[in-house]
């Protein structure tokens, strides 16, 4: 009758050899016949519980255990390994399987103007800061245009910007300002902060830089106390969050007829100086022509072409392509 | 305004280094248009463009003056001629001002002994550099006196000037005039007077803007007057406008010459340089008319109020000093008395700014005040619009800008009896864009066009933006209605291998209007067959909403014989909605309804009915008749053919019921139907269908 020790022994090296053999198993064909070999109704680990029987009774739970622990072993290798070639062996797609890179079929997604996305832009901004936004006239009285903004029929500025008349002697607004008398009505009294975006007019020749109607944005802060360093503040705000944060501004004296102190504004980006908007302080005369007191009230107001930001912003060197409207050219933005 | 940066320079009491000078043209807020090198000096040519406000600086001594006190320098006047500075005595001209309201000064003066020659090197040198093209020693030094003063003058032969007198007057109706360069004008309309210079006999210039034919002088001349007036802006501006002529000196005079500068200045100046550079010797002093004198304004300015305009404290001595270096008179308690020459400064405002440019504004701190704070909001409309264009441009529609002015024709096109008539320009630039355009569809059509000349087989563009009318009561210029416009044709995706690709049609156009109607909340719109110009009469409907009898839009498709399309070859389909009259639909907040939980019982109906039957008065009839737990009913199937008699149709609908707090009995669903078929009977003499 052999001793425990030398069956236990048996045992575990049969075991070492299964185990050993399995994790060197290249194929799941090969892992199945080492699967018999070793755990199958005849296999070696399986015919070590029959030689229990040759052990000495009380040497039994001691072999018992030894043989269960081979079988455990062979099992988990079995299964590691099992693990592992399948891993290996790649996805298994049926007859019905979809070719995932075809096309899709899509809903076409639209697009949204140059033009609109910096007006969007602008009203996020505005909104931010405690403006409010309406729309105001288009077809204007000369007084809101030009008469209330300091400039009466005679004076030069009229020059600077010719004008379309319709035929009952209004005429189509060259400039977002003339809100400027409505919104002071509307939002009286002060403290008030207005903006408006829009359609204006001018007889300019089209080229690639004028177009005879094109859009602005005009602003308007009026407080008890509100100044030029207000004014110099915002613009900043407004600037870097259309153009970036690396920009630099700079404040030219100027002249608009309805702002005093006034001030052209040049904004330094992408390695230039671009003239780009006017500003200033509103002028006491505009204040009165809305009913509001100059000794009470101050405030700055400024204008931008949208355009001009459009352009500057995604590199577009013709104002015409804005008003083609390729759909080659819109989704681009 | 052309000068020469030596020329500038002698007007500085020391110099300035060319780059400093070239920085501070800006600052002091005059733009170089253009500057090049002056041959065969170190200085500089610069054309720069002189604010409108300030006139004073149409002179080289109004921008030496600013550039003088940008640099805290001294301005150094010109020196005159003491002979003639100090004459005085009668002098052979009368003058007289028939005409004071549009010529408030006028200063002649007599010189003898003239010898016209061409001017000395210098002269013509300087003239040359900056454009201008040197004529005789005498007309010579009158420009060159007005681009250093900004004073216009103007030489006549005194010889030519009969009855030795000058009168300012009107410009009488049956009186004509030809002018240097051979221009013949009138007096124009009564009540836009025409000033002019005449002598005994009639006018001998075009006051401010042209000497008169005979008028200049001529190498032969020996007596010269010398002219140096003013005049009203708003006058010579019409004036020159209606004749269709503009010179240096209409330039000046429109936009203001200060009349306190034209003796003690330009006239001065002017014969002194004829006295050394043509041998002229005063005869007499000079005769100034000046029946009311302008003085100068003075303003009080208080500290705390420029401070609180420039959100930067400036102490009273920086405003004096600032002040002081443009010639004001500034006191301790800044009572500023402003010179004359400052047309601009019609408010204390100006004084503001001018400190602010002394100062400098990029001294002036980039921070924000602490104020009152405002709410940040859109109105309505605008939020709409927001709302809408979110949705039409995640489905496919490129949002579009279109010129908001048309064709005659095209508005007409579009024009029904109902219009209201339309807004016309006077001055169009062209008949293209001649009239304010009542439909955003026409643009929308050539914006579909452009691109299927492109190549595109899928349009859909959409705009949002105004359409204009005439107000019937004529208070305001146009009534201005925001509407939203699109159109779409062609397949509905661009490329598709699946085969489920298809042409869009009317349908698909009309669930776009009924997306933009629940998007904007807006319950119980229907869809009304209609005729209207622009849309076909086989496809076109109105929506109109309850409680509205005016349609807020339209759907159909376009009609090419309204609406050119060419280079369409597919069907186009567009809308228009108002948008004022959808915002009014606009549910407003939602209110919470519990959901159903109970048990549902759906049931099918197909229904045999007349071929021209609409659709939208059975489902109404359905929603009505089928009592409160109809939870909703939609048409499943529309059928011709076979299995209907001709003439006829068959409509499938399927319905839900349920009721919020029990289940229905099949009993109770089935009566319901059934009474349903049977008002559908009696309604639309519709039959179940087999």
């Amino acid at each position: 009758m052999p001793g425990v020790q030398e069956t236990t022994d048996r045992v575990r090296s049969t075991a070492a050899a299964a185990v050993a053999a399995i994790e060197r198993a290249g194929t799941v064909e090969e892992l199945e016949s080492l699967r018999i070999k070793y755990l199958g109704r005849k296999g070696e680990i399986t015919l070590l519980t029959r030689s229990l029987g040759e052990v000495a009774p009380a040497d039994r739970p001691a072999v018992g255990a030894a043989v269960n622990d081979a079988k455990n072993a062979a099992q988990a290798a079995l299964d590691a390994r099992k693990t592992a070639l399948d891993a290996s062996a790649g996805p298994k797609r049926s007859a019905t399987a979809l070719d995932v890179t075809l096309p899709a079929t899509r809903r076409p997604v639209g697009t949204r103007h140059p033009l609109s996305q910096v007006g969007e832009e602008i009203k996020s901004i505005f909104l931010g800061l405690g403006y409010a936004y309406d729309d105001y006239p288009e077809v204007e009285t000369e007084f809101n245009n030009f008469d209330s903004l300091g400039m009466p029929a005679w004076h030069p500025a009229r020059d600077m910007q010719d004008s379309f008349f319709t035929e009952t002697g209004h005429v189509l607004r060259t400039h977002t300002t003339s809100f400027q008398m409505h919104a002071m009505r509307q939002f009286a009294p002060p403290p008030m902060r207005v903006f408006t975006i829009g359609r204006c007019y001018r007889r300019d020749e089209i080229d690639a830089t004028h177009y005879p109607m094109f859009h602005q944005v005009d602003v308007i802060a009026i407080d008890r106390g509100i100044s030029f360093c207000d004014l110099k503040w915002t613009l900043f705000q407004m600037l870097r969050a259309l153009l970036g944060n690396d920009i630099d501004l700079r404040f030219r004296p100027s002249f608009f007829p309805f702002t005093t102190p006034s001030a052209e504004v040049d904004v330094f980006y992408r390695g230039r100086w671009m003239e780009l908007l006017g500003s200033g302080m509103i002028h006491p005369d505009v204040f009165r022509k809305a009913d509001l007191d100059p000794d009470v009230w101050q405030g700055f107001a400024f204008g931008m072409g949208i355009e001009r930001i459009a352009m500057a912003r995604h590199n577009i060197d013709d104002i015409r392509l804005l008003f083609e409207n390729d759909e080659q050219f819109l989704r681009q933005f | 305004m052309l000068i020469t940066t030596p020329w500038l320079l002698q007007y500085l009491s020391s110099s300035v280094a060319h780059d400093a000078l070239m920085e501070a043209f800006p600052r002091i807020g005059l733009e170089i248009e253009e500057s090049h090198k002056l041959e065969g000096t170190e200085g500089y040519v610069a054309d720069i463009n002189v604010l409108a406000n300030r006139p004073d600086m149409l002179g080289i001594i109004g921008i030496a003056r600013e550039v003088a006190a940008h640099f805290d320098l001294k301005l150094k006047y010109p020196t005159f001629n003491e002979a003639v500075a100090n004459a005085a005595g009668p002098s052979p001209l009368s003058v007289q001002i028939e005409a004071p309201d549009l010529c408030p000064r006028y200063v002649g003066r007599v010189m003898t002994g003239v010898k016209v020659a061409r001017s000395p090197k210098w002269l013509q040198e300087l003239l040359t550099s900056i454009g201008q093209r040197p004529i005789s020693n005498v007309v010579d030094i009158t420009n060159f006196v007005m681009l250093e003063w900004g004073q216009p003058l103007h030489a006549f032969d005194f010889a030519n000037v009969r009855g030795k007198q000058i009168i300012v007057r009107r410009m009488r109706p049956d009186e004509k005039m030809e002018l240097l360069g051979g221009k013949t004008i009138d007096a124009g309309k009564p009540g836009q007077p025409t000033l002019v210079i005449a002598d005994a006999t009639g006018p001998v210039a075009l006051a401010g803007i042209m000497g008169g034919k005979d008028s200049e002088t001529r190498d032969s001349s020996t007596e010269i007057l010398v002219e140096a007036a003013n005049f009203d802006a708003p006058t010579i501006r019409r004036t020159r406008k209606r004749i269709d002529v503009s010179t240096e000196s209409s330039f000046r005079f429109e936009r203001g010459v200060d009349p306190n500068r034209t003796l003690d200045g330009a006239m001065t100046r002017a014969c002194s340089l004829i006295a050394e550079l043509c041998g002229g010797k005063p005869v007499g002093g000079a005769v100034d008319a000046y029946p009311s004198r302008l003085e100068p304004k003075v303003y009080s300015l208080a500290p705390s109020r420029v401070s609180s305009n420039l959100g930067t404290d400036v102490d009273a001595p920086t405003i004096k000093r600032s002040l002081e270096k443009l010639e004001m008179q500034v006191t301790d308690d800044l009572k500023v008395t402003v010179p004359t020459w400052r047309i601009d400064a019609t408010d204390v405002v100006v004084l503001t700014e001018d400190v602010a440019r002394l100062v400098g504004y990029d001294n002036l701190s980039m921070r924000p005040t602490t104020q009152a704070p405002t709410p940040g909001r859109r109105s309505a409309l605008d939020q709409l619009r927001f709302e809408l264009s979110s949705y039409l441009s995640s489905v496919g529609y490129l949002e579009s800008r279109t010129p908001s002015l048309d064709l005659p024709e095209q508005v007409d096109a579009l024009q029904s009896a109902a219009s209201s008539p339309q807004v016309k320009l006077v001055n169009p630039m062209s008949r293209e864009h001649a009239v304010m355009r009542t439909s955003l569809l026409p643009s929308l059509v050539r914006v579909a066009e452009g691109n299927v000349r492109r190549g595109t087989k899928t349009v859909r563009a959409y705009e949002m933006d105004r359409v204009y009318h005439l107000p019937a009561d004529k208070k305001t210029g146009a009534v201005e209605r925001w509407m939203l416009g699109a159109v779409a044709g062609g397949m509905l995706n661009e490329y598709d291998w699946t085969g489920r690709n298809s042409a869009i049609n009317f349908y698909d156009v009309k669930g776009s209007v009924e997306d933009v109607l629940d998007v904007v909340g807006a319950r119980n719109a229907r869809f009304e067959p209609t005729t209207r110009a622009g849309f076909t009469d086989d496809a076109c409907a109105a929506i109109v909403v309850e409680g509205s009898t005016d349609p807020l839009g339209y759907v159909g498709e376009l009609d090419r014989r309204a609406i050119p399309m060419d280079r369409i070859d597919f069907k186009l389909f567009g809308f228009e909605l108002d948008l004022a009259a959808l915002l009014r639909t606009h549910a407003g907040v939602a209110r919470y309804k519990p959901l159903a939980r109970m048990p549902a019982a759906p049931r099918d109906l197909a229904i045999v009915v007349k071929k021209d039957q609409p659709y939208q008065p059975i489902e109404r009839t359905i929603r009505e008749q089928a009592g409160p737990a109809l939870e909703w009913v939609r048409l499943i199937d529309v059928y011709e053919g076979k299995q209907v008699p001709p003439g006829y149709k068959s409509l499938a609908f399927r319905m839900l019921f349920r009721a919020p707090d029990r289940t229905l009995t099949a009993e109770e669903v089935q009566t319901t139907v059934d009474q349903l078929v049977r008002t559908l009977a009696d309604q639309f003499a519709a039959t179940l269908r087999a």
